[in-house]
């Protein structure tokens, strides 16, 4: 197992970060996680997050835990991560029409409140969010980024699975990572929403 | 036109500074700087917006736009990540400034101080941002563009410590005999003055040191002053004691003679071929108008005043001309015109053209918006965003719990950022009118806080506007005793009962608002076209009277004298009430009409089809005008008279809803708690 470096899973929420978690874990990587948030019918297999990870703005303990390990760190939270250590990260991409759909589904469910911007406006934030957070990586010498498009991973989950394999310099368990991919899940689909409209 | 391509503008900006403060001080001597400026120069008043604060107005300077479209809309914004709150910057503008125009045009731009330019843009030519004067050393060099000359920027910052005791005399004489350790003004005036001798060092050393085409400079002082000092200007007012009368009484005359000062160094670097412009904001109540200091405080907004100044000298200029019905607006298309640039179409004021010492038609475009940006100097797209809704994003990555919330006290203060930013949107578009647009906005505020009570007078003042009288009742039972009782609403149920064709009961509400102890001139001009509605003259003359004693630069009661005068068939004095209307305010699309009316029933017709057709330029479109200019334009042009009889009928097939008692009350200040 790669111990030089923190593994990243990032990206917009309900972009596919907690599948992507799922894989790494079938696949034998050690994740950082707490437990805290229990599984629902959003993530029936568990987010796989860690408490303190949210708190990154003011502090940063947690990664005192991290070596070696994957941890689910939300795109706009990079930016706080120090720069004495190496850090992989997997950036989970998905549309973002879907991803919108998926969050407001979310909150609907949860009670919680949702942003009133309309669709068009809060993909424009989260465009330039997406853009800034890659010129920012692109400029980190101690961040080495592999771009993951989540309908690829559904759609070919074991050339996903080598290509991160490779990435994470591991020894991960290539076909338990894909076999972790369950389709049925990708419940927000594009194509799906405009033939069902 | 086209200009020489040596042609320079040098802009000033001095917030808050009036005529009122500043023409005791010209005849007394005391600003000799300006007064050589004036001299062969051209002087005018200078019309603010709605709402009447300084980073939307100093914005609409520098861009010619109101702020729906150039989207700086308060003092701060909440910071796109969600911490927390920041003044404006420049990423959040949503249109090109003067400096970008010009940049994409290969011409060069200093721009020092200026508000809402921080982030500094990458122009052709130096930005030295407004937070460059209060940024920690450290983020100095973030501040300045190009970044390489923030070092030497840095040195000139004036710190207060610097400053001696000699240097706060001119204002203070008797300093040596204040406590400064009980008492904190001295303290706060010299970090005023610090600031802006910061500002006037950079300016100084840009001047000479970089080549430019625009140079601007904008120094806070005179406004900052005046919120702190104003209230000790003499004659002495009720609530100031006699000791801070003694001692504080020169502050502000020593603050325009300090600006005059620096006036007088900035008018040593520029040769032959600058045209120098110096503008304000907007005024500020410095005699007997000026509330009381306790208000002053909770309200500083009310201290301002709705004309500010302009002065222009140079060799494109006339000399010793007077500007009539100017805006801020205006500055940044007159600027474009002097440089012999096209002016943007999309821009809202004009150019001010009858100044120019030569005839000049400028070329006008579509906008400058989309075109050359990529040598325009902005900001690139990622971080030019809309700051509330980039909070609003982040607040729901919060709500799905991926992002820790921040401390409540931060929430609270980034939604109350929001909440304000968005009241002083909603003012923007009802000054113009645009009641419509205003809707939507003021019922997500209403959404967000049900009893506000601003915000339920404004929307039913704009959907009574709109005709919508069912929903603007419903929303006037739903207020407080107290504001029913109010003159404002009972001129709303005036105008409620008159559409409704219930005339006694609409002059029963003139005459509750009337008998209510108005005291502000925008409820007296009200009532005043209230009582014109009734042909109530002697009542109607009254309250314009009083609004004008109330505030002397008041467009809408000398419109409204005029609109008595062409009721009594007075047209001349009509003509010379309008006439004084429309030189406060050239926007004002209701007066160019009245104007008209008086000269076509005085017989001058071919001046009543260009007053006629000015108001048509401001978007005033009821169906009477058209009648009148198909009937003048019947002897001279059978084309145009055609073309206007159609608009006319087609005008009268639309459903009319008169809403005549022309209020900017619901445009007026919210309540400051």
């Amino acid at each position: 197992m790669p111990g030089n470096f923190v593994t990243i899973v990032s990206g917009l929420p309900r972009s596919g970060t907690s599948l992507m978690m799922q894989m790494l874990q079938a696949g034998g990587m050690q994740l950082l996680t707490d437990g805290r948030r229990a599984p629902d019918d959003h993530n029936p297999r568990g987010y796989l997050e860690h408490e303190g990870v949210k708190h990154s703005r003011n502090d940063l303990s947690w990664l005192d835990e991290a070596g070696g390990k994957a941890v689910k760190v939300v795109h706009l939270l990079l930016q706080y991560l120090p720069t004495d250590r190496n850090y992989h990260v997997l950036f989970m991409l998905r549309d973002l029409q879907e991803v919108i759909v998926s969050q407001r589904v979310m909150l609907k469910q949860q009670g919680r409140p949702a942003a009133t911007l309309t669709d068009a406006a809060l993909t424009g934030v989260f465009e330039k969010q997406l853009s800034s957070v890659r010129q920012w990586l692109s400029e980190r010498t101690n961040f080495r980024v592999l771009y993951v498009n989540y309908p690829d991973v559904i759609d070919h989950p074991l050339d996903l699975a080598r290509q991160i394999n490779a990435f994470l310099n591991g020894n991960l368990l290539v076909a338990d990572m894909a076999a972790a991919v369950d389709p049925t899940l990708y419940r927000q689909r594009q194509s799906e929403r405009v033939n069902h409209s | 036109m086209n200009q020489s391509p040596k042609r320079k503008v040098l802009l000033i900006g001095w917030d808050s500074a009036d005529w009122e403060m500043i023409d005791p001080l010209l005849q007394s001597g005391q600003m000799p700087a300006l007064a050589q400026l004036l001299k062969g120069g051209v002087r005018g008043n200078l019309a603010t917006l709605q709402p009447v604060l300084s980073p939307m107005l100093w914005t609409s300077i520098a861009t010619g736009k109101r702020a729906d479209k150039h989207g700086i809309c308060g003092f701060t914004e909440p910071l796109p990540d969600g911490t927390g709150i920041v003044p404006v910057r420049s990423t959040s503008r949503k249109c090109k400034a003067i400096w970008n125009v010009l940049s994409q045009n290969g011409l060069r731009s200093n721009i020092v101080g200026w508000f809402a330019t921080d982030p500094p843009e990458p122009i052709n030519g130096i930005m030295v941002t407004d937070q460059f004067l209060v940024a920690p050393e450290a983020k100095i060099g973030n501040t300045v563009h190009p970044p390489e000359l923030a070092n030497s920027m840095a040195a000139l910052r004036v710190t207060p410590d610097s400053l001696m005791a000699e240097d706060l005399l001119a204002f203070i004489p008797r300093l040596k005999e204040l406590d400064l350790k009980t008492d904190k003004r001295p303290i706060k005036l010299a970090r005023r003055l610090a600031k802006a001798a910061s500002v006037q060092a950079v300016a100084t050393a840009l001047i000479q040191s970089e080549p430019w085409n625009l140079m601007a400079v904008y120094y806070d002082a005179i406004d900052q002053f005046g919120h702190e000092f104003m209230s000790y200007h003499p004659p002495r007012m009720r609530g100031v004691t006699e000791r801070d009368f003694e001692f504080y009484q020169h502050v502000m005359t020593g603050c325009y003679r300090f600006h005059d000062m620096m006036l007088h160094v900035l008018l040593q670097y520029i040769d032959e071929q600058t045209n120098v412009i110096l503008v304000s904001d907007h005024g500020y109540e410095c005699g007997h108008r000026r509330p009381p200091p306790e208000e002053a405080k909770k309200n500083p907004e009310g201290c301002h005043r709705n004309f500010g100044i302009a002065c222009l000298k140079g060799p494109d200029i006339r000399e010793s001309e007077r500007l009539y019905g100017a805006t801020i607006l205006d500055v940044t298309p007159t600027i474009l015109s002097l440089l012999g640039l096209p002016v943007g179409g999309d821009m809202d004021g004009r150019p001010w053209l009858e100044v120019f010492r030569q005839e000049v038609k400028p070329e006008r475009i579509f906008g400058w918006e989309g075109v050359g940006d990529y040598k325009a100097g902005l900001h690139n797209s990622e971080i030019r965003q809309d700051p509330a809704e980039a909070a609003q994003a982040v607040a729901q990555l919060v709500e799905l719990g991926y992002i820790a919330p921040p401390g409540k006290d931060v929430q609270e203060t980034i939604q109350n950022t929001v909440r304000c930013n968005k009241i002083s949107l909603v003012r923007a578009l009802i000054d113009t009118p645009r009641m419509a647009e205003a809707v939507p906005l003021l019922r997500e505020l209403l959404a967000g806080k049900k009893d506000d009570e601003w915000c339920v007078l404004t929307l039913a003042r704009c959907l009574l506007g709109l005709g919508q009288l069912k929903e603007a009742r419903a929303l006037l039972e739903t207020t407080s005793p107290e504001a029913q009782r109010s003159a404002q609403v009972q001129l709303m149920l005036a105008d409620l009962a008159l559409a409704e064709g219930n005339k006694v009961q609409a002059f029963s509400h003139v005459q509750a608002a009337n008998a209510n102890g108005v005291s502000h001139h925008l409820v007296f001009n009200q009532i005043g076209r209230a009582f014109l509605q009734f042909n109530r003259w002697p009542e109607a003359a009254d309250a314009f009277r009083k609004s004008l004693e109330t505030e002397p630069d008041n467009p809408a009661a000398l419109d409204g004298l005029a609109s008595l005068h062409l009721a009594k068939e007075e047209w001349e004095s009509a003509v010379e009430k309008s006439l004084e209307a429309v030189g406060l305010v050239h926007f004002y699309p209701e007066a160019h009409f009245h104007l008209a009316v008086g000269l076509e029933r005085s017989g001058r017709t071919p001046e009543a089809i260009a007053a006629y057709e000015a108001a048509l330029g401001l978007g005033y479109q009821p169906a009477l005008l058209h009648r009148h200019l198909a009937e003048l334009f019947k002897a001279i042009d059978a084309q145009k008279a055609d073309a206007h009889k159609r608009a006319f009928i087609r005008l009268c097939r639309q459903p009319l809803y008169r809403a005549d008692f022309k209020s900017n009350l619901a445009g007026g200040e919210p309540p400051t708690t």
